[in-house]
């Protein structure tokens, strides 16, 4: 309930209806699906499609309660957290550096393997935390995922190959 | 088979060699963790989920358990020599053990911490193979009705009681629950919620979404907000011992923090914050200089430090006995019984009895051990806090990629984790609560299987859901739970 909406700028102002706007699409999503699977089923009374409407109608309930809150100038602050600084502005730069460390697996690590992939999104995070010794980060994210790769590979968990540009397995 | 008896049965399993080597490693583990940021015991014990399908179940469990309560060892010390607690349990800690330690008393802080954790686990892992076998009991005659009626129970008190508002901890539920329907409906054979993606027919993976928002989630967050402060670790000089004084002050309240944590922790009132809040409070009213409080009292270290510790034992009752998770780490060892095939629940002590036995007794084992570990060694663990944050969360993010990737080697998976983490992220931002989500998606399918049941049996009649006593007073406090912040908000207009 602070005024502190007086402070923000208009694109902050716009980026608070994120959240609702979010929660509604969401429970628009599982009423439709509700609707399209049997509601009800014979003897069992309820069908598949039953708790997915409940679940989806719960959220357009939560969505609209929020926008309320928010039209009312309820402020959902960020939570406390080890290591992070709740009161400073929001960094987009590292945040959207950690983003890529995180997107950038999806499409490489099938094609590098583990061991490089996991290095480039190791020295991502790095640079995104402030280190700016961008080759000696590359080189021990290297070595820290295909120590990982080693070892777990050797307990049985599956990781593909280990570097599969050079055909090496 | 009497108490004394399984536990003798238990603790010939928890003495083998490579059962004390494991309870080791967990309680190593545990404290490691426990003292390390954007870690926690939830997400160690996922990411070792992949490794432990070679263990057996027990040794695996063994594991879990040592984590489980090292993680509170370790949380404790580090809120006693920095600021910024490791683990949340340990957040009041951090107000007076912090202040003991710059006042130069680090060293009793640290001590009144670890020993009354050990007092309150021991007595708390005591109350736990008391009552575990008495409540395994009365489970028995728990149909589908009460099964529906105890996981609406669990859903409800976790979202009101975590978190700063009851709508945020009901969003973060119906979010976890929509993750639980999706994949193939298993009565109907349906598809829900898949999209024509033939990867998510088998739901999305509890492994994943955990190491998402936990991990990947805390990763995006310190990144967008990163603390410029570096992290004062304040010097602790001569042994961790405790002089007689501190003694005489400290041990009513580790026998009261263990008296208020243990039944907190029984309660599906998710986890350790609660008592340990309750433990401070009542600590300051009954302290002789109640001025001192704030300023170092060493009750109030010694009293939450416990208490904290015994509601992890207090946590492992309904777990082992109903299957019902109260917190984000009691959800996963959940999950961690799914994957062996194993219910926990009443039958569990009779078709496991070596397992349930062997896991208690290593509670005992294992929380000696941690007094061990971090009594003399405190401050080695504390050195852990000079990894480099960069390195440190670069580090946690191979171990996601490795949590992830190594499930099944699907690019799906991927996309999964990034769009979960970035949802960790966004809940982050709001201050949404992450532990109600992670008991929607565990309890969701076993919610939804027992309502369709009962509704079966009473031939789709809705007052079946009702017609048992015990499944109406599990709905009634549910259902009191959820109107009464409401009715008190409209009463204080």
């Amino acid at each position: 309930m602070t005024p502190s909406s007086d402070t923000q700028t208009p694109a902050q102002r716009l980026l608070r209806w994120g959240l609702p706007v979010f929660v509604l699409g969401l429970g628009v999503l599982l009423v439709a699906e509700g609707y399209r699977l049997p509601l009800t089923q014979a003897y069992a009374g309820i069908g598949p499609g039953f708790l997915v409407l409940v679940i989806g109608l719960a959220l357009l309930l939560i969505g609209a309660i929020i926008a309320i809150q928010i039209a009312r100038g309820v402020e959902f602050e960020p939570e406390e957290t080890e290591g992070a600084d709740v009161t400073a502005p929001t960094s987009w730069f590292g945040l959207g550096i950690a983003a890529a460390a995180i997107i950038l697996p999806v499409g490489l690590i099938g094609g590098l393997g583990f061991p490089l992939a996991g290095g480039i999104s190791y020295a991502l995070v790095t640079r995104a935390y402030g280190s700016r010794r961008a080759i000696p980060d590359l080189l021990i994210g290297i070595v820290v995922a295909s120590v990982t790769w080693f070892m777990f590979t050797k307990l049985g968990v599956q990781l593909g190959p280990f570097f599969p540009l050079l055909g090496a397995k | 088979m009497g108490v004394f008896e399984a536990l003798w049965l238990g603790f010939g399993v928890a003495v083998q060699p490579m059962n004390l080597l494991w309870a080791l490693v967990g309680c190593a583990l545990g404290t490691a963790v426990g003292v390390l940021p954007g870690i926690g015991p939830a997400l160690t014990i996922t990411l070792l989920l992949p490794v432990t399908v070679t263990l057996s179940p027990t040794a695996a469990f063994i594991i879990f358990s040592g984590i489980f309560y090292g993680a509170m060892y370790g949380g404790s010390t580090t809120s006693n020599l920095i600021n910024t607690p490791g683990e949340s349990g340990s957040m009041i800690t951090a107000l007076e053990g912090n202040k003991m330690a710059k006042q130069g008393r680090g060293a009793a802080a640290l001590a009144t911490a670890a020993i009354g954790s050990f007092v309150a686990g021991t007595i708390g892992t005591a109350l736990l193979a008391i009552a575990a076998p008495a409540i395994s009991e009365i489970a028995f005659i728990f149909g589908p009705a009460e099964y529906f009626a105890l996981a609406i129970l669990a859903f409800t008190s976790v979202s009101v009681v975590l978190g700063s508002s009851m709508v945020r901890g009901l969003l973060s539920l119906f979010i976890g629950l929509a993750l639980a329907v999706m994949g193939t409906d298993n009565q109907s054979g349906l598809p829900r919620l898949v999209f024509g993606v033939p990867e998510l027919l088998d739901g999305v993976g509890i492994t994943i979404v955990l190491v998402a928002m936990f991990a990947v989630g805390e990763i995006l967050f310190v990144a967008s907000r990163l603390s410029k402060d570096p992290q004062q670790i304040i010097d602790v000089s001569g042994p961790i011992a405790m002089t007689k004084e501190d003694w005489q002050r400290s041990w009513k309240p580790w026998l009261r923090g263990a008296a208020i944590g243990f039944p907190i922790g029984v309660m599906p009132a998710g986890g350790s914050e609660i008592p340990t809040l309750l433990s401070y409070a009542l600590e300051r009213r009954l302290a002789k200089h109640p001025e001192e409080f704030g300023h170092g009292a060493i009750e109030g270290v010694a009293g939450p430090e416990a208490a904290n510790n015994a509601a992890v034992a207090g946590v492992m009752v309904p777990l082992l006995t109903l299957g019902l998770p109260t917190s984000a780490t009691a959800a996963v060892m959940l999950a961690a019984f799914q994957n062996y095939g194993l219910t926990p629940g009443p039958t569990l002590f009779t078709t496991n009895t070596e397992l349930v036995w062997g896991i208690i007794a290593s509670l005992f084992i294992g929380n000696f051990m941690l007094l061990v570990l971090n009594l003399p060694m405190a401050r080695v663990w504390v050195r852990l806090l000079e990894i480099p944050k960069p390195h440190l969360y670069a580090g946690i993010l191979i171990f996601s990629l490795v949590g992830v990737w190594g499930l099944s080697q699907s690019p799906v998976d991927m996309m999964l984790l990034a769009g979960l983490g970035l949802l960790g992220y966004v809940f982050r931002c709001h201050s949404i609560p992450i532990a109600p989500a992670l008991i929607g998606l565990i309890l969701g399918p076993m919610a939804e299987l027992q309502l369709r049941r009962a509704l079966a049996i009473g031939q789709g009649d809705p007052l079946t859901l009702v017609s048992s006593p015990v499944a109406a007073v599990l709905l009634l406090a549910a259902l009191a739970l959820l109107t009464l912040p409401l009715l008190r908000a409209m009463r204080s207009r």
